[in-house]
Formats: C-alpha cells, structure tokens, sequence
C-alpha cells in the first residue's frame, strides 16, 4: 500500500520523530510504501506533495496537537497519538491492512 | 567533538532509586558543566512537559526533555541506570535507560535539532535499545544515537 502520514507532538521533540522512524520502518518491513510529515521543533520537514496524498491508500495521522487535516478531506484518515504509533505500530498497520 | 552529545555527558552505572532523583542529578551534572543558566527553570520545564504526557517509552527507556529558557546550551545526558526504577512507560517496563535533551527555548540551531531528531527516532528502535544498554564504549553508544536513517 502507499500510505502517507503526519506525526506532530507537544514538544515537537522527540515523540514527532519516534513515531516517524517506527512507522518507516514497520511500513518498510511490511511491504508498504510509506511517507512521513513531520510537525516538529524545526517546522514542517519532509512535506507531503499533492501528488503523495493524492495517491496514497491511507493516511496516518500520528499527533497530540491539532493539525490542519483540509489537505486530507476524501482520503481514508486513521488518527493516533504519538505513543500508539511508538508501541502499536504493527497492530496499526494490521488494522490498515485488514480494512482495505 | 560534538558539542550536544559527547562522552562526558553519558553516565555508565547511574546508581539511582527514583525518577525525581535521576533528573536532579542529571539536572545538577548539567549545572556543573555550564550548560544551563538556571537549574530550577530546568527542572520546571522538563516537569512542566511530563505532565504533558508520559515520556517513558518501552524497552526500559525514558525520554524526559525539557525546551527550557533555563537552558544555555542545547545537551543530551545518556544515564545508563545500575538498577531499574520506576518511570510510567508505555508497556509498563521500569526504566534503566534514561536520555534527557535539555534544549534551548530559542534554539533554532538546524543542527541541534537535527540531531536531536535522528537520535529520537534510532531509540524508537528495540534493536538500538538493547545495544546501547550492552555497550560500555561511550563511543560506540554516541555512533548508534548518531546514526542516519
């Protein structure tokens, strides 16, 4: 699957880019082609393009802080705190995988 | 040398009882070194922040921080704890890995924060987890915080 996703957390420290690796790696591992967001101490990083939301099978919406999610409006949307895509992170992608 | 995270800054065999007790310790051997401008401030922010949430994670590690105007200059302390203590982790795990980012509030040093990113995420990783709490060379624990992805 290609899947796209944000992870914003409070601090912008280091939540934001825990859930960032564990969903690259987990996604790779599975098979997935996954892109990540990041909202963090440094500002927006990686941004998403139109292109890579437009394509994308599921977007992941790892935050603790309100995001604009406009861009994402149509699109299959599944949202978690930080700490579920820290420690969830297979069961998130079964759940994604089962549901498509 | 790396000034956010080197050698000095990493403690092998932290003999400690208590959450409370790591990070006034931790805070204290930042003082010394110049690190901070005011310690309470600190130690403040980085309560203020697990109030917030919790910032132990699994695997036995804690990830306190605290983006602080107390703060001087923008530090990761590494304590490997001799026994493991109580910290609210997200599998229940006590914490005998803690490493705590002091971070300047106005720091938007791309460096800094960089690397502070990239080291976030290597210990989001079970595998980088259990090498570090094996190793004993500061070196080799600073290579695999460090290492790109």
């Amino acid at each position: 699957m290609k899947i796209v996703g944000v992870c914003a957390c409070t601090a912008g420290l280091a939540h934001t880019f825990m859930a960032q690796k564990k969903l690259l790696s987990v996604g790779k591992e599975r098979g997935h082609f996954v892109n990540i967001e990041t909202q963090g101490s440094m500002g927006v990083e990686n941004e998403l393009s139109i292109e890579d939301i437009k394509d994308a099978d599921f977007v992941i919406l790892a935050t603790d802080i309100k995001i604009s999610t406009d861009r994402f409006v149509g699109k299959k949307v599944i949202k978690v705190p930080t700490n579920v895509a820290i420690k969830g992170t297979i069961k998130l992608y079964e759940k994604l995988e089962q549901s498509i | 040398m790396n000034e956010v995270l080197n050698e000095k800054n990493i403690y092998l065999n932290l003999e400690v009882n208590t959450k409370e007790e790591v990070i006034e310790l931790l805070a204290e051997e930042l003082n010394k070194t110049n690190k901070l401008i005011n310690k309470e401030l600190f130690i403040e922010d980085v309560y203020k922040r697990e109030a917030e949430g919790i910032t132990g994670i699994e695997n036995g590690l804690a990830l306190p921080h605290g983006k602080s105007s107390g703060v001087k200059k923008t530090t990761i302390v590494v304590a490997k704890l001799k026994k493991a203590i109580f910290w609210e982790t997200l599998d229940d795990s006590l914490v005998d890995l803690v490493v705590l980012f002091a971070v300047r509030l106005e720091d938007k040093n791309e460096t800094h924060l960089k690397l502070l990113s990239r080291i976030a995420g290597n210990l989001a990783e079970e595998e980088n987890i259990e090498k570090i709490k094996k190793l004993t060379n500061k070196k080799e624990i600073i290579e695999i915080l460090e290492k790109e992805w």
